[in-house]
C-alpha cells in the first residue's frame, strides 16, 4: 500500500511540477446535428469520421493545449435530403492550476471553419461559416492508479464570448462582401464580418477524457468532445456535435 | 485509488457519451414532425417575400397575393390540394425560374414561351439543313451551308468542352460566317455560355451587370457587379456571327444572347429571348417539398432587365407557308445576311 502511495506521489509530482511536451494523434467518429435556415428549416443529423492532431505543454502551474481537428459527416433530414458537413477546428486552451485543487481555470480561443453542401440544389448549394472567438475555460483533473497502472480523468469546458465570424451570404454561398460585390480582399472581409457576442453568436464545448499512462511516458486516452455553435449571421446556422476520439499521446520532451 | 473509482469515472464518461449520443441532435429541437398546410404556406410565402428579386419589376403586390391564397388554405386539405394552391401562388410570379417540387408533381410557369410563336421546327433543321453528314462536336451539331458554318446547340446544360469549340473554330476558318442557333435552348450552365461567347472575341468585355438579394427588405441588394465575357486564349473566330433566338431561348441562353449582342461582330436575329435573368436559389419547405426562385437581377448595359428578354437586331418569324415547304425562314434570312 505504501509502495503504491509513493508511486502515486511521484507520478503526481512529475505531472504537476515538471514541464513536459506532448503530441497527440487522434481518430474517431462524430455525431452531427445541424440546421441552416439558408437551406431549410429542417434539422439534419448523421455521423462521420474525425481526426485530430494536438499539442500540450504542461508547466508547473499551467497547461497549454492546441487541438486541430477535421471531420466530415453525412447527414440527412426527415425527408432524406442529404447534406455533407465538413468542419475544421483549432482549439486553444490555457488553464492555470494549483496543487491544492483539482479544478483549474483559464481562457480559450476557438477557431472553426464549417462547410455544408446540400444535395439537389443546383445553385448556392455550398455554405460556409468561419469564426474566431475567445472566452473562459475550466478544467477538472484527477489522477489515480490501479494495479500499478496510472490513470487521469480530465474534463475541460469552454464558453466563447467575444470574437468575429464570416457567414455565407443571405442567398449566396460566399460571404456578403465577396462574389457579388466589386471588393478587394480587405474591403470584402470588412463588409462580411459579424461581431461574435452573447446573443448574436454562441459556441461552447465540453471535453471529458480518460487517460491511461503507459510506462514509456506516452499515454492512450478516450475523449469525447461535445460542441455547440450558433451563428445568427445573414441566415441562422446552428450545430450540435460530438466527437469520440481515441488518442495516442507521445511525450516529446 | 480503488477499482471502484475507476469504474465510477468510466461510468460517468460512458454515461456522458451515451447521454450525448442521443442529445446532440435533440439540442437543436425535437424531431421535425409533420407540418400543417398553414405552416407550409406561411413559410413559403415568407421566404419568397424575403428573397425573391423581381416583385418591383413585375409590379406584384405579394401581400395582396397572400390575402387571396391564405383563404384557400385549411389544415384539413390533402397534399394534392395544398400543392395546387402553392403552385398557383408561385405562378403569380410569372417566372420560369420558379418551381415547386413535390414527390408527385413539379409546378412551373412556362407562359414566357407557350404564349409566343414557336419559331423553331427541329424536323426541318434535321432534314433540310443538317442533313446526313453533319458533324457532332460534343453537344454541338454543325454543317457547312453555302460556305457558312451553321452550329446548332440544344441545351447549355450539355457540357461544352474546349475541344468542341476548337472543332468549330477549325471548321469556321474558311467560312464566310458562322450562325449559332440557340432557338428553343432553355439554358443550363452559364459557364458553357461564357466559353462559347469567348470563342468570338480576343478581348474580355463587359456585357451587363448583376446584383443579388442580401437581406429581407425589398431593396436589400448587393451592389451592381459587372458581367464580363472572358476572351479565349487559344484562338478565336474574327469573322461575322449571327445568333438565332426565339422566345424559348431562356436563362443561360438569354445571357449568351446578350453576350453576343454586345460583340460588335455579332448580330441577333429572330425573336427576343424569353428572359430568365434571375439566378435560381433553392429552398426546402417544412414538409420536405423544395422550391426555387430568382434571387438575382441582371441588367444590360442599357439598363434593361435580362428577365424581360433580350431584343434582337433583326426581327424575323418562322413563316407558316415556308414551314410547310420545309424552309426555315429565320435561318434563310440569316444566310442571306452574309451576302
Amino acid at each position: 500500500m505504501l509502495k503504491r502511495y509513493l508511486f502515486f506521489l511521484l507520478f503526481a509530482s512529475v505531472t504537476s511540477h515538471a514541464q513536459s511536451h506532448e503530441l497527440w494523434f487522434a481518430g474517431g467518429m462524430r455525431s452531427e446535428g445541424l440546421r441552416d435556415l439558408g437551406y431549410s428549416p429542417l434539422r439534419f443529423d448523421g455521423f462521420g469520421l474525425s481526426g485530430a492532431l494536438g499539442y500540450q505543454k504542461s508547466k508547473e502551474n499551467k497547461d497549454v493545449i492546441w487541438l486541430l481537428n477535421y471531420s466530415q459527416s453525412q447527414t440527412t433530414n426527415a425527408y432524406n435530403r442529404g447534406l455533407t458537413a465538413t468542419t475544421v477546428g483549432l482549439l486553444n486552451l490555457n488553464v492555470y492550476h494549483r496543487e491544492s485543487s483539482n479544478f483549474s481555470w483559464g481562457w480559450s480561443n476557438n477557431n472553426g471553419l464549417q462547410h455544408r453542401f446540400i444535395s439537389g440544389f443546383d445553385n448556392f448549394n455550398g455554405r460556409t461559416d468561419v469564426f474566431t472567438s475567445f472566452g473562459p475555460a475550466g478544467a477538472y483533473k484527477t489522477t489515480f492508479s490501479i494495479k500499478s497502472q496510472n490513470f487521469t480523468f480530465k474534463a475541460i469546458s469552454h464558453v466563447q464570448l467575444i470574437g468575429f465570424y464570416l457567414p455565407s451570404g443571405y442567398v449566396a454561398s460566399l460571404p456578403s462582401g465577396f462574389g457579388y460585390e466589386p471588393n478587394g480582399a480587405i474591403k470584402g472581409f470588412w463588409e462580411s464580418i459579424y461581431l461574435f457576442y452573447p446573443g448574436g453568436a454562441f459556441n461552447a464545448g465540453f471535453w471529458p477524457k480518460l487517460e491511461w499512462h503507459l510506462s514509456t511516458g506516452n499515454s492512450i486516452s478516450l475523449n469525447y468532445l461535445y460542441e455547440y455553435t450558433r451563428l445568427t449571421g445573414a441566415q441562422m446556422h446552428e450545430r450540435s456535435t460530438g466527437m469520440w476520439l481515441l488518442n495516442f499521446s507521445m511525450k516529446i520532451k | 485509488m480503488s477499482a471502484k473509482r475507476l469504474l465510477l469515472i468510466s461510468a460517468i464518461l460512458v454515461f456522458t457519451n451515451g447521454l450525448f449520443i442521443s442529445c446532440e441532435k435533440h439540442l437543436l429541437g425535437g424531431d421535425d414532425g409533420e407540418a400543417s398546410p398553414k405552416e407550409v404556406f406561411e413559410y413559403l410565402w415568407n421566404d419568397i417575400n424575403n428573397r425573391y428579386a423581381y416583385f418591383e419589376l413585375k409590379g406584384i403586390d405579394w401581400d395582396e397575393v397572400k390575402q387571396r391564397y391564405s383563404e384557400l388554405i385549411d389544415n384539413q386539405m390533402s397534399e394534392n390540394e395544398l400543392f395546387d394552391v402553392l403552385a398557383a401562388l408561385l405562378f403569380e410570379l410569372e417566372d420560369g425560374h420558379v418551381n415547386l417540387t413535390s414527390p408527385f408533381n413539379r409546378s412551373r410557369n412556362w407562359d414566357w414561351f407557350q404564349d409566343e410563336p414557336l419559331n423553331y421546327n427541329q424536323g426541318i433543321i434535321d432534314r433540310e439543313y443538317l442533313g446526313k453528314d453533319f458533324h457532332i462536336s460534343g453537344p454541338l451539331r454543325h454543317q457547312m451551308i453555302n460556305g457558312i458554318l451553321y452550329v446548332n446547340y440544344r441545351s447549355f446544360g450539355d457540357q461544352l468542352r474546349d475541344r468542341d469549340i476548337e472543332a468549330i473554330l477549325q471548321r469556321a476558318e474558311n467560312a464566310r460566317g458562322v450562325i449559332i442557333d440557340v432557338r428553343s435552348n432553355g439554358g443550363g450552365a452559364i459557364n458553357n455560355a461564357f466559353n462559347l461567347a469567348g470563342a468570338f472575341t480576343n478581348q474580355s468585355y463587359t456585357y451587363g451587370k448583376v446584383r443579388i438579394k442580401n437581406g429581407p427588405c425589398s431593396d436589400c441588394f448587393s451592389s451592381w457587379t459587372d458581367l464580363r465575357v472572358p476572351a479565349r486564349e487559344k484562338g478565336w473566330y474574327n469573322g461575322a456571327v449571327i445568333v438565332l433566338t426565339n422566345s424559348a431561348s431562356y436563362s443561360s441562353t438569354t445571357y449568351f444572347a446578350e453576350m453576343m449582342r454586345q460583340n460588335p461582330r455579332a448580330l441577333l436575329l429572330g425573336a427576343p429571348t424569353g428572359g430568365g435573368g434571375g439566378t435560381p436559389a433553392f429552398g426546402e419547405l417544412p414538409n420536405g417539398w423544395t422550391y426555387r426562385f430568382s434571387s438575382t437581377q441582371a441588367m444590360t448595359l442599357e439598363d434593361e432587365h435580362f428577365e424581360l428578354g433580350i431584343p434582337v437586331n433583326v426581327r424575323v418569324d418562322l413563316d407558316k407557308s415556308d414551314e410547310d415547304q420545309g424552309i426555315d425562314t429565320m435561318l434563310e434570312r440569316a444566310i442571306r445576311q452574309f451576302n
